[in-house]
């Protein structure tokens, strides 16, 4: 915990992530895993590394990470399942099984259901309980990563994650870029 | 636009007057001052030549795959542990290597946020103001800041700085060459709340054109500044500013994918060639008349201690024992506040506003130390790694509440950091690691640190003053990260130090080795002293003051 707080720390003040190893590891991948995904960033384009179930139950692990909001689309809407699917196939093709095997586990852990057929309550309730597995922070992580990551990537639909925090993709800015820059 | 075609091709077989290995904020200077002096200069630089059209603003290869950090040819992993009993592993997960540095033309000054702080004269001095510190190294420069003065003024002009004098600055013999930035609501929040508890906000000052200046454009304000290259070559790295004007002297070779693995001695105890692996991973040497080490704190000790030869059985360079000692990184705290109004601190550079109001040691605190404190987006500034690292309280990190404060953070948040002092120690330092080895044999740098009781004393002091500034500011909700012994850093300082003495220090206050008469180590190994955080307009400065020296040297046939 403290190591990981003072990378966190120290990246405020240099600018690189804690915990990401993994990306790193991966290197060079990440370029290959872009055009695959943006190859099947359509809906209705079939999944490539995983099966439409396994799609939907990531959906719905992701939907828990980052959910629907006021009206507002949540991550599987927002295309993190498209983003994931391009990285198995491309620098997470390492821990696909791990993942896999951790979305059955979610539906060992449903009771007599399976994890799709819970409601969104319940499902936070089983998610709770894995929440600290390298499963679970893998899932979470890529999640974030295709919702706000560049759409060229394959998530982000119609830049529909950068929308939902107000951020704009744009070269050149003028002041007055904030509301208090005038009581300077 | 593509790396520029060399003007000159120098055979490696021939003696040029200089190899510089590094072309990074120290390297990137000394090889246009020593070109334009009129001296043949080959600059070895393990990192690809990339330019500003190879910048972007992609957070997954900036960020996540640590584009810039990594060798481009192969595995070099680094080692961490906190003390000397403790076996160094590779840090968990991955994460950012111990000695943290872009490996690309520019060096560091190409990632780099911009901030750019003279030190004042007591950080010269400071040994002999406050009386020794025991069990340390704390000592005085033999240099004092008046030496060193009118080469911040020309770093300052030749690269391209910002700014306006704050209350606290040190004598300046020219004012700043560009006003300074436009204020952020970051900076004019950090004004307002010091301005309520009595301290002094300032404008920051920075290495990044506010207005076009020297053939460059000004910056656009485009927000994927720290950590990423600019793609308007408005940040003043040297590869903006100085590489260029080396380059066009005609003078001045850089060799990209280079990567200096041995500084050979002849028996006459002088250098004479540098051992390199090129572009295709074959072994090189190139000769020289002398040989200049810019590759940062953390590099520069790792070659002196990897060129071990039986002349120096301790490594090149290192018979005082201290080559590698005495790493400072500068201590580092941070606090976050959300406004109720847009702030959008996502937008334009890091850093409008400092408060340097903490800077001197003052022993009612109780401790060693000073600082600067600063508001800024910190790794808040773009989308992916707001998400995954904002820890505002949101537990757990998932879920709608998450997502509220995520979604509402990104334009409202505001980052505090405290920069701090940093005792140097012999504990804290490189070694080669005894184990790990990188895919060509090299042996991996193992960095040794754990932060003096007086540095994380002074990262809390100013993380509390950091939150009481938001507060006063008007924040409605704010947090801290834990303040804890730091296992990885940006600044490489203090491991090559100059001094008189050749027992107490690596090289003289000319730069040149106290052992090897013509090689010469100049970069943020050179620092005695850490100042208060934002060490290289420092570095910059004494790159072109030992290009003078060394120039003069060389002209007299003294190399
Ligand atoms: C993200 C980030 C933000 C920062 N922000 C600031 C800031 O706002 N203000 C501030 O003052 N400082 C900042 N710093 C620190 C600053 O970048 C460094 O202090 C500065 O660049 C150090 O200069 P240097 O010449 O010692 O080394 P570097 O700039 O690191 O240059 C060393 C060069 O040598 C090359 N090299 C190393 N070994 C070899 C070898 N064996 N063979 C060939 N080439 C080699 C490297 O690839 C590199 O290009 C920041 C650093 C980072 C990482
Ligand atoms: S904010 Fe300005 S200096 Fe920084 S990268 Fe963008 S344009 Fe360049």
């Amino acid at each position: 915990m403290s190591k990981r707080s003072s990378r966190r720390t120290f990246l405020a003040g240099s600018g690189h992530l804690a915990g990401a190893g993994w990306l790193a590891l991966h290197g060079g991948a990440i370029m290959a895993a872009a055009r695959s995904a943006a190859a099947a960033a359509d809906l209705d384009e079939p999944w490539v590394n995983i099966s439409a179930t396994d799609a939907a139950r990531l959906g719905a692990v992701a939907d828990q990470v980052y959910p629907p909001l006021d009206g507002a689309p949540g991550a599987e809407a927002i295309g993190a399942v498209r983003f994931m699917d391009a990285a198995f196939g491309g620098f997470m093709a390492g821990p696909l099984p791990m993942v896999l095997a951790g979305l059955d586990d979610l539906d060992q852990r449903s009771g007599a259901d399976d994890f799709l057929s819970l409601g969104f309550d319940d499902r936070t309730a089983v998610l709770k309980q894995v929440e600290a597995t390298p499963f679970f922070g893998i899932v979470h992580m890529l999640t974030l990563c295709g919702v706000f990551a560049l759409p060229s990537y394959g998530g982000n639909r119609d830049q529909q994650g950068w929308k939902a925090i107000g951020f704009e993709s744009r070269h050149v800015w003028q002041p007055p870029f904030g509301a208090y820059d005038a009581s300077a | 636009m593509p790396a520029p075609e060399p003007r000159v091709r120098f055979p490696t077989r021939e003696a040029v007057d200089f190899v510089i290995v590094g072309s990074g904020a120290s390297g990137g200077v000394l090889a246009r001052e020593l070109a334009t002096a009129g001296f043949d200069v080959v600059v070895l630089e393990q990192g690809p030549y990339r330019t500003a059209a190879d910048f972007g603003h992609d957070e997954l290869k900036t960020f996540l795959n640590g584009e810039m950090s990594q060798h481009p040819g192969w595995a070099d992993p680094q080692t961490f542990r906190e003390s000397a009993d403790q076996d160094a592993t590779v840090p968990g997960g991955g994460g950012p290597p111990p000695a943290m540095y872009a490996r690309t033309v520019g060096g560091a000054s190409v990632h780099f946020s911009g901030n750019y702080w003279r030190m004042r004269p007591l950080d010269f001095k400071e040994r002999s103001l406050l009386g020794p510190m025991s069990g340390t190294g704390f000592a005085d420069w033999p240099i004092s800041y008046g030496e060193l003065e009118p080469y911040y003024t020309r770093a300052e002009w030749e690269l391209g700085v910002s700014g306006a004098p704050g209350p606290f600055d040190p004598p300046r013999s020219k004012p700043y060459p560009l006003p300074p930035m436009p204020v952020k609501s970051s900076g004019a929040l950090l004004e307002r709340g010091a301005r309520e508890l009595g301290l002094h906000a300032q404008p920051a000052p920075v290495a990044i054109l506010s207005k076009p200046y020297r053939g460059r454009p000004a910056c656009v304000h485009c927000g994927f500044c720290m950590g990423f290259g600019c793609e308007m070559n408005a940040k003043s790295s040297t590869l903006a500013s100085v590489l260029p004007e080396a380059e066009a002297t005609g003078r001045c070779e850089i060799r990209p994918l280079s990567t200096v693995y041995h500084v050979d001695v002849n028996d006459k105890g002088r250098v004479d060639q540098v051992r390199y692996y090129d572009a295709e991973g074959v072994e090189q040497a190139q000769k020289a008349r002398a040989v200049i080490l810019a590759a940062n704190g953390a590099e520069t000790p790792r070659l002196l201690l990897m060129s071990a030869s039986t002349a120096f059985p301790d490594g090149l360079a290192n018979t005082s024992g201290l080559v590698g000692k005495y790493l400072m990184g500068n201590g580092h705290s941070v606090s976050h506040a959300i406004f109720p109004e847009p702030v959008n601190d996502w937008k334009s550079i890091q850093v409008t506003r400092i408060i340097h109001d903490f800077y001197e040691t003052d022993p009612q605190r109780g401790h060693y130390g000073g600082g600067g404190i600063d508001a800024r987006p910190l790794i808040n500034a773009t989308p992916v790694m707001h998400a995954l690292t904002l820890s505002g309280g949101a537990v757990p990190r998932w879920g709608r509440e998450f997502r509220r404060e995520v979604d509402f953070g990104f334009g409202h948040h505001v980052g505090v950091l405290g920069s701090t002092t940093s005792v140097p120690l012999e504990r804290n330092n490189i070694t080669l690691d005894p184990v790990l080895k990188d895919a060509k044999g090299r042996p991996a740098i193992r960095m040794t640190y754990r932060d003096h009781d007086d540095d994380l004393a002074m990262m809390k002091f100013l993380q509390d003053r950091g939150v009481e500034i938001m507060q006063a500011a008007g924040a409605t909700k704010t947090w801290r990260e834990p303040v804890v012994p730091q296992n990885f850093h940006a600044h490489l300082l203090g491991t090559c130090r100059m001094g008189d003495d050749p027992s107490t220090s690596v090289v003289d206050a000319g730069h040149r080795s106290h052992d090897v008469p013509n090689l010469f180590i100049c970069d943020g190994s050179s620092l005695v002293s850490s100042g208060r955080g934002q060490p290289t307009l420092t570095i910059q400065a004494l790159a072109f003051r030992a290009s003078e020296l060394i120039a003069e040297a060389a002209r007299k046939n003294e190399i």
